[in-house]
């Protein structure tokens, strides 16, 4: 029997061809192997690079449409000085201290851009300003992505370092997939429509519907209700502009005249990927995000008082947090109101006082 | 106003095509030349080319075919994605609004300024009472969502 030939293995012509080019195939990808490996993987960072500068630009220029009605043109040069601005975060060798030292930079750098928009345009409400604010903070945070990216990518085309290049090639998608939750959400930013990240503050309002309203430290508001025979505190960031308050202040000035029995939080939280968008999870502990400082109070007073600190999570990606509330999102709402209420009976007794926090950006949700 | 959320990155999608880059001729030209070579091994293994070797001849027609299936199916793909993202997406933010009194529901797309808990159209089914100070007889929004249900991931 004839044994088969491959392609090359034939003394034809293009067998020879072939064989020649396998060779030299094999002596490229030896000597430069890596080198073409590292000009692919460069091509995609480039790629990514590319695009992550024209979604700032397109952010840029997007806000500055959106504030054109106002017909300032200062507004444009201080988001231009905005996208540089910096926060510097305290000293953390002697740790002590350093969460009231932090609140303190964030509180200052906020009242700081605070009054410089109002300071532009003067005759712009409370919510309008903090509408504008959430606008700059995706540029702002498209722009930081933009340069952190470019400034590894040069880094590593400088010391043309290869595992430099890998770990760069590999948290691109994760950054993108953030950069593009950004850029989404630049048309609910602008029109004040209510996010994913307000599900917790949507759980209070509605829970907060017929209570006398009144305003509590900075840009939060609680009313008191009687539930099934309990003093019930509900809680929210002033809305409808995009807030996210200071629960951690109010429940400080609250507990100092009220001795609350427990303390319910509800927030969004992100899913991990496969999890169902608008699930609830149950769980204990200050439910709440951020920078740390507004939780580190929360569990300070709960520890202090021996309060017990339950909480829900309504499950949500990056990118519904930050865009339009979806039908999913509002339906885990309406699930964590019931459970919440439910809750609120099971666990505390006639005559007691709860505190109720609903936390997240309350744009688009008033109260 | 029916809010298309996503017109920033429509906007950013349009911008990427436009920087003429040279990689897309470079990629068709590539495609063009395995084309080319698929082609003159399927001649040849299809005549056989002075050759008896079926063996062979089979090669050369199925390396050929491998050849030009592959490079249709990559124009297929480079095509899809064009498309894709040429595609715009509609993405309707909606507004619903309850009447307190009679309970009527409506929906209807959102309007900048407003606001769940906000005040939205007057209720079409409650009488307009004489006293009214303009909120009386005006629906209560009670949601703002997102049309769909859910978000379109990218990645």
């Amino acid at each position: 029997m004839q044994t088969p030939l491959f392609l090359g293995q034939d003394n034809t012509d293009i067998g020879y061809i072939i064989n020649i080019l396998y060779i030299a195939m094999f002596l490229v990808l030896v000597f430069w192997g890596e080198k073409i490996q590292t000009r692919i993987r460069l091509r995609d960072i480039e790629y990514a690079l590319e695009r992550l500068r024209l979604m700032r630009d397109e952010s840029v220029k997007f806000t500055k449409e959106k504030l054109k009605k106002y017909g300032r043109e200062e507004i444009n040069r201080f988001l231009d000085n905005y996208l540089e601005f910096v926060t510097i975060p305290p000293v953390d060798m002697d740790p002590a201290g350093v969460v009231w030292k932090l609140d303190h930079i964030v509180k200052t750098a906020e009242d700081r851009v605070r009054s410089e928009i109002k300071q532009i345009i003067p005759d712009l409400d409370e919510s309008h300003v903090l509408n504008i604010m959430n606008l700059f903070e995706a540029s702002y945070a498209l722009n930081y992505y933009y340069k952190v990216v470019r400034h590894y990518y040069i880094l590593s085309k400088k010391t043309s370092s290869y595992i430099l290049i890998i770990q760069l090639q590999a948290i691109l998608p994760q950054v993108m997939m953030e950069a593009e939750a950004y850029l989404g959400a630049l048309q609910a930013f602008s029109s004040g429509q209510p996010i994913g990240d307000g599900a917790g503050a949507l759980v209070a309002a509605r829970l907060m519907r017929g209570g006398e309203i009144f305003d509590i430290e900075r840009d939060n508001v609680c009313t008191v209700k009687n539930i099934q025979g309990r003093r019930v505190y509900f809680m929210k960031a002033k809305g409808p502009g995009g807030a996210v308050g200071t629960p951690g202040d109010a429940l400080m000035k609250l507990s100092e005249k009220e001795s609350f029995k427990m303390i319910f939080m509800v927030d969004a939280g992100l899913k991990l990927e496969g999890e169902k968008t608008g699930s609830i999870a149950e769980g204990v502990g200050a439910i709440i995000g951020g920078i740390g400082t507004e939780k580190y109070k929360i569990e300070e007073v709960a520890t202090k008082k021996a309060i017990p600190l339950y909480g829900m999570i309504i499950k949500m990606s990056l990118k519904e947090a930050i865009t339009p509330m979806t039908k999913d999102v509002l339906n885990g709402v309406e699930e964590a109101h019931q459970l919440l209420l439910k809750r609120i009976v099971e666990k505390s007794s006639e005559g007691d006082t709860v505190m109720v926090i609903g936390v997240g950006n309350t744009m688009g949700i008033a109260q | 106003m029916v809010t298309r959320w996503a017109s920033p990155s429509r906007r950013v999608s349009a911008l990427e095509k436009s920087p003429v880059s040279l990689l897309v001729p470079f990629y068709f030209f590539l495609l063009g030349l395995l084309i080319l070579f698929s082609l003159i091994l399927l001649v040849q293994g299809v005549t056989g080319a002075g050759r008896n070797d079926s063996v062979t001849n089979m090669l050369f027609i199925m390396t050929g075919l491998t050849g030009l299936v592959s490079t249709f199916y990559m124009i297929r793909r480079y095509q899809l994605s064009v498309q894709k993202t040429l595609k715009e997406r509609k993405i309707v933010v909606l507004t619903v609004e309850e009447c307190s009194k009679c309970s009527y529901k409506a929906v209807r797309p959102f309007r900048e300024g407003d606001y769940v808990y906000g005040y939205g159209e007057e209720c079409p089914r409650c009488p307009k009472s004489l006293g009214d100070t303009g909120v009386e007889n005006r629906m209560v929004i009670t949601a703002i969502y997102l049309e769909g249900g859910r978000q379109e991931e990218r990645y």
